[in-house]
């Protein structure tokens, strides 16, 4: 990304005078942020300058979005600003995604709805499609923030319009959430990829889970974690025909949980297969031990253990 | 109505939206202005129109509150640049913070209206607001009045406080005619007053300002009242002239003007109710 911002001049700015700019990709600003720093303006004034670039006799914003927002509801005539020549396209969004990802928790959404297009321009530039490597440095996101995005982009338009009227909605108001939709996505990619006869119609499939998500048959998002789990039910030789049946149950509407799917098809096996890795790691440990540097405190939880297995094996 | 806020989070789009609908419904109004200026160093609300009656109109839209600090902000600086601005918060109903309870006893204090947004766009009124240029008013201190007027008192602060100042006004003044004609009875039944009239006042019926003056010109007043201030019952005839203060002022600027006399009226008539009442219990009558 080149910028030059070496040329940059503070000056006061007519707060009239400002745009947002276009390329912003966060939409949403929550009203307790604005609350707090127009406190803070009204109190201390704009301690440090927003950025702005000229265009046709206005200015347009790189950063400072809150502030200018704030100045405009407190009435100010000018606001502090470093203003420089207009950037490139490419550099505008980048800067963006620069500025802004690094420093504010973004809505999720609005860098996904905004990524495809810097992968575009990304692409024009370096002349092949970028890296995962490439688009961590160009936009400051981390790796993990991109995975996530494209879990959102790759949303049928539909649920995408969905989560952004649901983001539109204030906080309290608001039932379904990026998270969600991430988790929602995760799992039912597992149970494609495991189990594909476990449902036909994908979006019949998230229609189901989002309303069961809405009605509270589907608690907690981490409930939609069960659901790869109970795929995979022959990696923990349980069941797979039950499984299956399971499956199908918490995709038709009705009030089947994915709590009570799991724990009537792989809970057991889940636990029983937890236990054996426990297992194996404490027989991994008393290998390494030296008997003669056992404190007496862990003498005493040794031979609990000890009579614990003997009772238990005794009834076998 | 979908409008373009540049100010106010997107979350709250339909919130105004359904204000702009009680504006135009319930007052009026037809030019809604949005986030534009009020006056200098005035924050900008996010609605605001003219009323008919020569008030602005003016909503704050926000998620969880109804007093926040930059609501607090708003009314402050309303009422330092003497507008005659009509305040409401809308709020999202369902969104309320722990602190609502407390901001809404303090928008009703300072005059501040409160509507509460369903997601629907259905508005229930929480309270009413009162011209800022009317709500610095000084309380009455109730206690201060003999037992047989604070019920009326009270609710002539009430009338004043939600939005008929003017009758506010009158019903103290009501109050005060009442005082001083019992006073000028009991007077009279002492061998006073009338003695050096030609005719007997009809105190039940005669102008006040008539039989109040009829108690100032007695020439025994400074031996009923003595150590009294002839400034107290001079201040007394001052509250009987007729006043035009109700009528509807033509402009926001005469609005204003009419505003501030009416709060200086509702004050000076409770203070000079409680001095004549004093004034009246040490007499000598």
């Amino acid at each position: 990304m080149h910028t030059d911002a070496s040329n940059a001049e503070l000056m006061e700015v007519p707060v009239d005078r400002i745009d947002r700019n276009p390329e912003n990709p966060r939409l949403y600003f929550r009203p307790r942020e604005l609350e707090t720093l127009q406190s803070s303006i009204a109190d201390l004034g704009i301690q440090v300058p927003i950025n702005v670039f000229r265009r046709k006799g206005r200015y347009i914003l790189i950063d400072g979005e809150r502030r200018w927002r704030c100045a405009l509801k407190l009435n100010l005539r000018t606001v502090p600003a470093l203003v420089q020549d207009e950037p490139t396209r490419l550099t505008n969004v980048l800067l963006m995604f620069n500025i802004h990802a690094l420093r504010e928790q973004w809505d999720l959404l609005t860098i996904a709805v905004k990524l495809p297009e810097v992968l575009r321009l990304l692409e024009k530039e370096l002349k092949h499609y970028p890296t995962e490597a490439e688009i961590v440095r160009k936009t400051g996101l981390t790796r993990s923030v991109i995975r996530r995005c494209k879990l959102l982009i790759d949303l049928p338009e539909m649920y995408r319009e969905l989560l952004l009227e649901e983001l539109a909605k204030p906080k309290s108001q608001q039932k379904l959430t990026e998270d969600f939709f991430i988790e929602m996505e995760r799992a039912l990619k597992t149970v494609e990829r495991t189990m594909p006869a476990a449902f036909d119609d994908k979006n019949e499939t998230r229609d189901v889970l989002i309303a069961k998500y809405k009605n509270e048959t589907i608690k907690d998002l981490v409930d939609l974690r069960y659901l790869p789990k109970i795929a995979k039910a022959e990696y923990v030789s349980a069941d797979p025909k039950a499984a299956l049946v399971a499956l199908k149950k918490v995709f038709s509407m009705n009030s089947f949980s994915i709590e009570s799917a799991f724990e009537q098809t792989v809970a057991g096996a889940y636990s029983e297969k937890d236990l054996q890795s426990r297992v194996q790691q404490v027989l991994i440990r008393l290998e390494d031990i030296d008997p003669s540097e056992l404190e007496p405190d862990v003498v005493a939880a040794l031979k609990e253990l000890r009579a614990r297995i003997s009772r238990l094996l005794r009834d076998i | 109505m979908a409008n373009r806020y540049k100010v106010l989070s997107k979350s709250l789009w339909k919130t105004a939206d359904a204000a702009q609908g009680f504006l135009k419904d319930a007052h009026g109004v037809t030019s809604i202005k949005i986030e534009e200026q009020l006056a200098d160093d005035v924050p900008r609300p996010t609605l605001h129109a003219k009323a008919s009656d020569n008030t602005i109109i003016c909503v704050e839209v926000q998620e969880d509150a109804c007093y926040p600090a930059s609501v607090e902000r708003l009314v402050s600086r309303c009422k330092t640049a003497q507008l005659p601005v009509r305040l409401y918060v809308a709020h999202v109903e369902g969104s309320e913070s722990p602190e609502f309870p407390q901001q809404l006893r303090q928008a009703r204090a300072n005059g501040v209206g409160v509507l509460s947004v369903k997601q629907s766009g259905e508005i229930t009124i929480l309270s009413e607001p009162l011209a800022l240029t009317l709500a610095d008013v000084r309380r009455l201190d109730i206690k201060r009045y003999p037992g047989k007027y604070k019920d009326r008192l009270s609710r002539a602060q009430q009338t004043y406080l939600q939005g008929d100042p003017v009758k506010g006004c009158a019903n103290i003044h009501e109050v005060l005619e009442e005082v001083t004609r019992d006073l000028a009875k009991r007077l009279h039944k002492k061998g006073r007053i009338a003695a050096w009239q030609a005719k007997t006042p009809n105190f039940d019926k005669d102008a006040w300002y008539g039989i109040a003056y009829a108690i100032f010109n007695e020439p025994t007043f400074n031996t009923i009242f003595p150590k009294v201030q002839p400034a107290i019952w001079a201040g007394l005839i001052a509250q009987t002239k007729p006043r035009n203060e109700g009528n509807h002022p033509a402009t926001p600027k005469a609005r204003a003007e009419r505003d501030r006399k009416l709060r200086t009226r509702f004050e000076e008539a409770g203070d000079n109710l409680a001095d004549v009442i004093a004034m009246i219990k040490k007499a000598k009558i």
